[in-house]
C-alpha cells in the first residue's frame, strides 16, 4: 500500500511538472540562427537596405569540406547575391534530408530557411505544416504558370501550393552497357540492345549471367524501396494499388491478376532464372556498389540516381546505359514511368520577405524556369563543378518547366561540361522530353505505409522459395484496407 | 581516521584477485585440465573478439576493386594503408577529435559527480522521500526513450525556467550524462557493499555527510568510479544523435561520430572510405581503455601487491 | 486556538528536525535531480501524454483517448512486433546472460595475461554502435561476407544469415551479445575482486574442492548482481530497435521487427508521433508487467 502510495505520489509529481512546463518552447526563427552564426565564412556581409532593415535567410546546400570546386562557386554566388542585394544576409548550411533527424528539427523549428526534399516525401511534410504555403509568392514571381502541371499538382493540396519543384525524373531502366557488351548483346555501333518485353529481360538476364558468372537484375527490399520498385514493376504490368471512389473512399486492389503476375515474375527471377543480386536486404546503395563494379546488369532507377553510383562506388560514367521502363509480357502490358524528383520548400515559420529572399536565391543558383545569362552562367558553374567532381553530366530528366526551349537553352549551356556519351541514354531521355513516356503519380494515399507492407512482400517471394505470391498479396490487401484504408474511410485521418 | 579505515578496507583486500583455483588446488590433475580448459576458452574469446573488427579494418585497407569484389578475400591481396592518411585528411579528423575529447571530459565530470552524489544518497544517506527517487530512477530505466526526443530536444533550444537556447553548445550533452539511470544505480549498489561500520566510525569522528563522500567513499570507490569512467567514455564516444540535433550546422564544432554519420548519410564518400573512417572510431578508444586499463587494474588489485 | 498551536509545535519541530537532517542528503541530489528531471521525466511524460493525442509534428493537436492505441493494436504487423520482441528478449536471455558471468569467472582464474584478457574482452564493446552494425552487416553479408567466404572454404553451402526469416533474429542478437557481453562481464568482475579472499582460505582448510568453491562462495558473492543483470537486459533488449533498423530495415517479412522500431517507423517515417507514443506506452507497459512479475518471483524464492 505505502509503496503504492509513493508511486502514486511520484507520478503525480511528474505529471504535474510536465503540465507546468508543457507549453511548446517557442520555435527558433531561422533569422536567429543566421545571426548567431554570423562569423561563419559561408555568410554574405548584408547591408541595411533604405528602410534599413537586413532580412537574413539560411539556405540548404553547404559543400562538403572536400569539395573544393564547390565551395569555390559557393563564394562567387554569394558575391553575386551580395552584390544585388545588399540587405540579404544569406547563411548556407549542411542540411542533407534526412528521414532520422528531420521530424525533430522541423517540429523544434530548426528548418533552414530554404530546404530541398524529394516527392516522396511530399504528402508528409504538407500535411504536418513543414513546408510554407507559397502560392502568392509564386503567383508574384509567375512561376504558377511555368511549372509543370504534373509536378505542380504533387505539391498542391487544395489549390494552395507548398513548393517549388526544381529537378524531376520518371523512372526508367539501368543497364550495365559493360556486361552487355561481354554478352555480346550489342548492336553494330555498340550500343545495348534494350529488352522490349519483361519476358525478354528474363531471357537477357540469364545470357548476361552465363556470359559473365554474375548476378544480372536488382531489386531492392529495403527501407520502402521494395516498395517503390514494386509498384512501379506491377504497373508496367497493367497493375494498380488503389482506387479511388465516387463516394470519396479508398478500396486497396492490389491481389488483381496483373499484380499477381507482377511478384510471381519477381519471383522467378529469382529461384527459376536466379538472376536477382545475392544480398537480398538492401536498399539502392547496393545497386549502385554493384553497377560501379560491373557485377549488376538490370535494373529500374531515375536517372538522378546515377551519381550515387559514379561518385560512392568510383563507377566508370561509360558503364551505364538507360531506357524506358520494360512493359510487362502481358496484354495488359505497358512502359509507364513513376514521376518523381525534387523540390524546393520554404520554412513553414518564414516571413514573406524571407521566403521572397530565398526565391532570389534560387534565381541566382539558376534553377529557376528564368533563363537570363546570369542564371545560364549559373547552371554552366554547377556543371563545371559537377564535371570536375567525376559527377556524370549531361543526362537530363523531364523539365519541371513548360517552356519549351528551357531544355534546349540549358542542354546548350553546360554542353562542354558533358562527360558521357548521351547516346547511351537516348532510349530513355527521348521518350522523356517528347512526351511520349506515359507517366504514373504515386499512390494517393498512404503511399509510405503502402511500400513499407509491399517491402515485406517483395522480401517474402526473394528468400522463400515456397511463399504463394496471390496469398501473400490477397493477405496484403487485407492488413492495408483495415489498417489504414478503412480509418481513412471513417474520416478520422485523411492524409 | 579515514586513513585508518583505507588501510583496514585494504587489508582486507589484501589477499583477493586469486580467484577460486588456489595454488593447492593445481595439484589435482581434473583441476589442471579445468584451468587448460579455462584457457582454451579465453584464447577462443580473444578470436571472436578480435576477428570480426580485424578482418573488416583489413578489408577497408584493401584497394577499392578488391574490396568491392565478389565473394571476398579473407586475407587482403592489396594492402594499402596510406588510405588511412588520406582518408584523415580528407575529412579533416584531427579537429573531430578534439572535439569529441572536449565532450568526453565534461560528460565524465557531470557523470561521476551527478550519478555518483545520486547513488551514494540512495545508497547511504537515505533521507525521507528518497525512495520516490529511487522508484522514479528505477523506472527511467523501463521508459522508452525515443518517445522523448522531441520534448527533450525542444528543452535544449530554450531551457526550462531559465529560457536559455544551450543548443549549438556541448552543454546538452554533458548535462544529460549526468542523468543516467544505469549509472546511479550501478553506484548504489557498490555503495551498498560498503560496510556500515566504516560509515559509522567516521560519523564518530565527526565527518559530515559531504566530507564522508569525499574522504571515504570516493577512495574506497575507484573500481566502480573506473568502470562508469569505461561507461560513459564510451557512450559519448559513440553517440552521434545528440551532438548531430544540438550542434545544428556549426560544423566546426563536429565530433567524430557526427563526421561519419554524415558520410554515411549522403553519396559521395566510397563506400571503402566509409569503412577506413570506422578505423578512426575504433582504434582511439581501444587505445584510451588500455591506457585506463592499468588504472583500473591497480584500482582492483593494488593492495594485492602490497600484501 | 491555543490548542491547536500546541498540538501542531511538536510537528512543526519535528519537520524541522527532518529537513535539518536530510537537507544536506538532499543537497547532494539536488544537481542531479535538476538534471534527472528536466532533461529525463518531463521530456518523457511529455511524450507519452502525445499517445492520448492526434498530433501534427510533435504538437497534440485534438485529444482522442485511446484511439492511438487502438489503430496501433489492431495493426497486423503488431503482433509480430510483440512475438518478435520476445523472441529478442528470449534469445538474448539463452545468449547473453550465462556469458558475461562464465566470462568474469574465468577471467578471475587465468593467472597470467589478466590484463590482456581483460581488454580483448571489451574491446567489442568500445566500438561504436554505427561501427558495430556496418561491420557486421559486412560479416553476414550473403556474398562477400565473412562467414561465407569461410564456409566456402571448408567447402559448405553459403548460409543466407540475415536474409532468412528463421534466422535474421538470433544473427542480431548474436552481434548484440558480441558487443555488449564485454561491459556486464567487467561489472561481474569487479564485484568478484571484492569477494573477501579469507573466504576462500578458510573453504580450502575445510577441504572444499574447487567446485564446491564456486558453488558456495563465488556464485553467491555474484547472485546479488544477478537480479539487477537479469532485469537490466530485459529492459535494454526489450526495447531493441536500432540494430535491426540498420542492418535488416526489420526484414525480410518483418520477421526482425520489434516494438520499438514498429514505434520509430510510426513517428520517423510516418510523423505519426501519437501512434509511436502508443507503442512507446505499450512497450512500457509490458516492462513494468515484467517487471512485476519478476519481483513477485523473487519474493516467492526468498521466502
Amino acid at each position: 500500500m505505502k509503496k503504492a502510495l509513493s508511486l502514486a505520489l511520484a507520478l503525480v509529481m511528474v505529471f504535474a511538472l510536465a503540465a507546468c512546463t508543457a507549453p511548446a518552447a517557442p520555435a527558433k526563427e531561422p533569422a536567429q540562427s543566421a545571426q548567431a552564426n554570423g562569423d561563419q565564412p559561408a555568410d554574405s556581409n548584408a547591408v541595411p537596405d533604405a528602410q534599413g532593415e537586413i532580412i537574413e535567410i539560411s539556405v540548404r546546400g553547404k559543400p562538403k569540406e572536400t569539395d573544393v570546386a564547390g565551395k569555390e562557386i559557393l563564394e562567387k554566388r554569394l558575391n553575386d547575391m551580395a552584390v544585388k542585394y545588399p540587405n540579404i544576409k544569406v547563411e548556407v548550411v549542411d542540411f542533407p534530408y534526412d528521414v532520422n533527424t528531420f521530424l525533430p528539427k522541423a517540429a523544434a523549428g530548426q528548418l533552414p530557411t530554404l530546404y530541398n526534399t524529394y516527392f516522396t516525401e511530399a504528402n508528409k511534410i504538407i500535411s504536418q505544416g513543414f513546408s510554407m504555403d507559397i502560392t502568392d509568392l509564386m503567383k508574384d514571381w509567375g512561376y504558377d504558370s511555368k511549372v509543370n502541371p504534373a509536378y505542380l499538382e504533387m505539391i498542391s493540396r487544395d489549390g494552395r501550393i507548398y513548393g517549388l519543384p526544381v529537378s524531376g525524373y520518371a523512372m526508367g531502366m539501368w543497364y550495365s552497357n559493360e556486361l552487355f557488351k561481354q554478352a555480346g548483346l550489342v548492336d553494330a555501333d555498340g550500343y545495348p540492345t534494350l529488352p522490349k518485353n519483361s519476358d525478354e529481360l528474363a531471357q537477357m538476364a540469364v545470357k548476361i549471367k552465363e556470359a559473365t558468372g554474375s548476378k544480372t537484375y536488382f531489386f531492392p527490399t529495403q527501407n520502402n524501396q521494395g516498395g517503390w520498385y514494386f509498384s512501379q514493376l506491377a504497373w508496367s504490368f497493367g497493375g494498380e494499388f488503389e482506387q479511388y471512389n465516387e463516394d470519396g473512399t479508398y478500396t486497396a486492389i492490389f491481389n488483381s491478376p496483373e499484380v499477381v503476375m507482377a511478384l510471381q515474375w519477381l519471383k522467378d527471377m529469382r529461384w527459376t532464372y536466379d538472376v536477382v543480386q545475392d544480398n537480398i536486404l538492401c536498399d539502392m546503395t547496393e545497386m549502385h556498389k554493384l553497377f560501379a563494379i560491373d557485377q549488376m546488369a538490370i535494373s529500374q532507377s531515375p536517372h538522378d540516381q546515377l551519381n550515387g553510383s559514379v561518385t560512392s562506388y568510383n563507377g566508370d560514367v561509360t558503364h551505364y546505359a538507360m531506357g524506358p521502363i520494360v512493359p510487362g509480357a502481358n496484354d495488359k502490358g505497358r512502359s509507364v514511368g513513376l514521376l518523381g524528383g525534387t523540390f524546393e520548400c520554404i520554412a513553414p515559420n518564414a516571413t514573406y520577405e524571407q521566403a521572397d529572399a530565398c526565391f532570389k536565391w534560387l534565381e541566382n543558383e539558376g534553377i529557376t524556369p528564368n533563363l537570363t545569362e546570369e542564371t545560364l552562367q549559373s547552371l554552366k558553374d554547377s556543371a563545371k563543378v559537377d564535371n570536375e567532381n567525376g559527377k556524370l553530366v549531361g543526362v537530363l530528366g523531364i523539365p519541371t518547366w513548360t517552356d519549351p526551349e528551357y531544355l534546349s537553352k540549358r542542354k546548350e549551356a553546360i554542353a562542354e561540361y558533358v562527360n558521357v556519351d548521351l547516346k547511351m541514354f537516348d532510349p530513355y531521355t527521348t521518350v522523356c522530353e517528347n512526351g511520349e513516356y506515359e507517366l504514373h503519380a504515386e499512390h494517393p494515399v498512404y503511399c509510405q505505409e503502402l511500400y513499407k507492407i509491399l517491402d515485406s512482400c517483395v522480401q517474402a517471394v526473394l528468400t522463400d522459395k515456397n511463399a504463394d505470391p496471390q496469398a501473400l498479396l490477397d493477405k496484403a490487401v487485407d492488413d492495408f484496407q483495415r489498417d489504414y484504408l478503412d480509418k481513412a474511410n471513417a474520416g478520422s485521418e485523411v492524409q | 581516521m579515514s586513513e585508518m579505515i583505507q588501510s583496514k578496507f585494504d587489508r582486507k583486500k589484501d589477499a583477493q584477485s586469486m580467484g577460486i583455483i588456489s595454488k593447492y588446488d593445481m595439484r589435482n590433475p581434473w583441476i589442471k585440465i579445468l584451468y587448460g580448459f579455462i584457457w582454451f576458452c579465453m584464447i577462443l574469446a580473444v578470436l571472436v573478439c578480435f576477428i570480426p573488427p580485424l578482418w573488416v579494418m583489413t578489408s577497408a585497407l584493401k584497394d577499392s576493386r578488391e574490396f568491392f569484389s565478389v565473394p571476398a578475400t579473407i586475407i587482403p591481396r592489396s594492402w594499402h594503408p596510406e588510405k588511412l592518411w588520406d582518408t584523415w585528411n580528407m575529412l579533416n579528423f584531427g579537429k573531430a577529435y578534439l572535439n569529441t575529447l572536449s565532450v568526453l571530459c565534461g560528460s565524465l565530470v557531470v557523470s561521476l559527480v551527478c550519478n555518483g552524489m545520486l547513488g551514494y544518497v540512495l545508497s547511504r544517506l537515505k533521507p525521507r522521500g528518497s525512495k520516490i527517487v529511487l522508484s522514479l530512477v528505477l523506472w527511467t530505466l523501463m521508459l522508452p526513450q525515443s518517445v522523448s526526443q522531441v520534448p527533450l530536444f525542444k528543452n535544449f533550444l530554450s531551457l526550462p525556467i531559465l529560457g536559455i537556447n544551450i543548443t549549438e553548445t556541448y552543454l546538452p550533452m554533458w548535462l544529460l550524462a549526468g542523468a543516467n539511470a544505469f549509472y546511479v544505480l550501478v553506484f548504489k549498489s557498490f555503495f551498498d557493499s560498503i560496510p556500515q561500520s566504516l560509515i559509522e566510525a567516521a560519523r564518530l569522528d565527526g565527518c559530515n555527510n559531504l566530507s564522508i563522500f569525499f574522504r571515504i567513499m570516493m577512495p574506497l570507490s575507484k573500481p566502480v568510479l573506473m568502470v562508469i569512467t569505461i561507461f560513459t567514455i564510451n557512450a559519448s564516444w559513440s553517440d552521434f544523435f545528440w551532438p548531430y540535433l544540438v550542434l545544428g550546422s556549426r560544423t566546426e564544432l563536429y565530433t567524430v561520430m557526427v563526421k561519419i554519420f554524415y558520410m554515411a548519410g549522403s553519396t559521395g564518400y566510397s563506400e571503402d572510405i566509409q569503412v577506413v573512417a570506422l578505423i578512426f572510431t575504433i582504434i582511439p578508444p581501444a587505445i584510451l581503455f588500455l591506457f585506463f586499463q592499468r588504472y583500473i587494474m591497480s584500482g582492483f588489485t593494488l593492495s594485492g601487491i602490497k600484501g | 486556538m491555543q490548542v491547536v498551536t500546541r498540538k501542531k509545535r511538536p510537528l512543526g519541530k519535528r519537520v524541522a528536525h527532518a529537513i535539518r537532517q536530510d537537507i544536506g542528503a538532499w543537497v547532494l541530489m539536488l544537481p542531479s535531480l535538476i538534471i534527472f528531471t528536466f532533461f529525463v521525466w518531463q521530456p518523457l511524460v511529455n511524450g507519452l501524454i502525445l499517445s492520448l493525442y492526434e498530433t501534427k509534428g510533435f504538437d497534440p493537436v485534438r485529444f482522442v483517448g485511446l484511439k492511438n492505441f487502438l489503430d496501433v493494436i489492431s495493426e497486423s504487423s503488431f503482433q509480430s512486433a510483440v512475438a518478435n520482441t520476445f523472441k529478442y528478449t528470449l534469445w538474448s536471455l539463452v545468449l547473453g546472460f550465462p556469458l558475461p558471468i562464465l566470462t568474469a569467472v574465468m577471467l578471475n582464474e587465468v593467472k597470467r595475461l589478466k590484463g590482456f584478457f581483460r581488454f580483448t574482452v571489451y574491446f567489442p564493446s568500445i566500438v561504436p554502435g554505427v561501427a558495430a552494425a556496418i561491420m557486421w552487416e559486412l560479416i553476414y553479408h550473403p556474398t562477400s561476407g565473412l562467414l561465407n567466404s569461410v564456409l566456402a572454404l571448408f567447402g559448405a553451402n553459403a548460409v543466407p544469415w540475415l536474409q532468412s526469416q528463421n534466422l535474421v533474429i538470433p544473427c542480431i542478437v548474436i552481434m548484440m551479445t558480441w558487443k555488449g557481453f564485454g561491459s556486464t562481464a567487467i561489472l561481474y568482475l569487479a564485484s568478484l575482486q571484492g569477494v573477501n579472499q579469507e573466504l576462500y582460505e578458510a573453504a580450502m582448510i575445510d577441504g572444499a574442492g574447487v567446485f564446491r568453491k564456486f558453488w558456495n562462495i563465488t556464485l553467491p558473492s555474484i547472485s546479488g548482481m544477478f537480479s539487477l543483470m537479469l532485469v537490466m537486459q530485459i529492459i535494454s533488449v526489450f526495447q531493441v530497435m536500432y540494430e535491426p533498423l540498420t542492418m535488416t530495415d526489420g526484414g525480410p517479412n518483418n520477421a526482425s521487427i520489434s516494438l520499438m522500431l514498429t514505434s520509430y517507423f510510426y513517428g520517423f517515417r510516418f510523423y505519426q508521433a501519437g501512434r509511436a507514443a502508443a507503442v512507446g506506452t505499450i512497450t512500457f507497459l509490458f516492462l513494468i508487467g515484467l517487471t512485476v512479475l519478476y519481483f513477485h518471483l523473487q519474493k516467492k524464492n526468498d521466502s
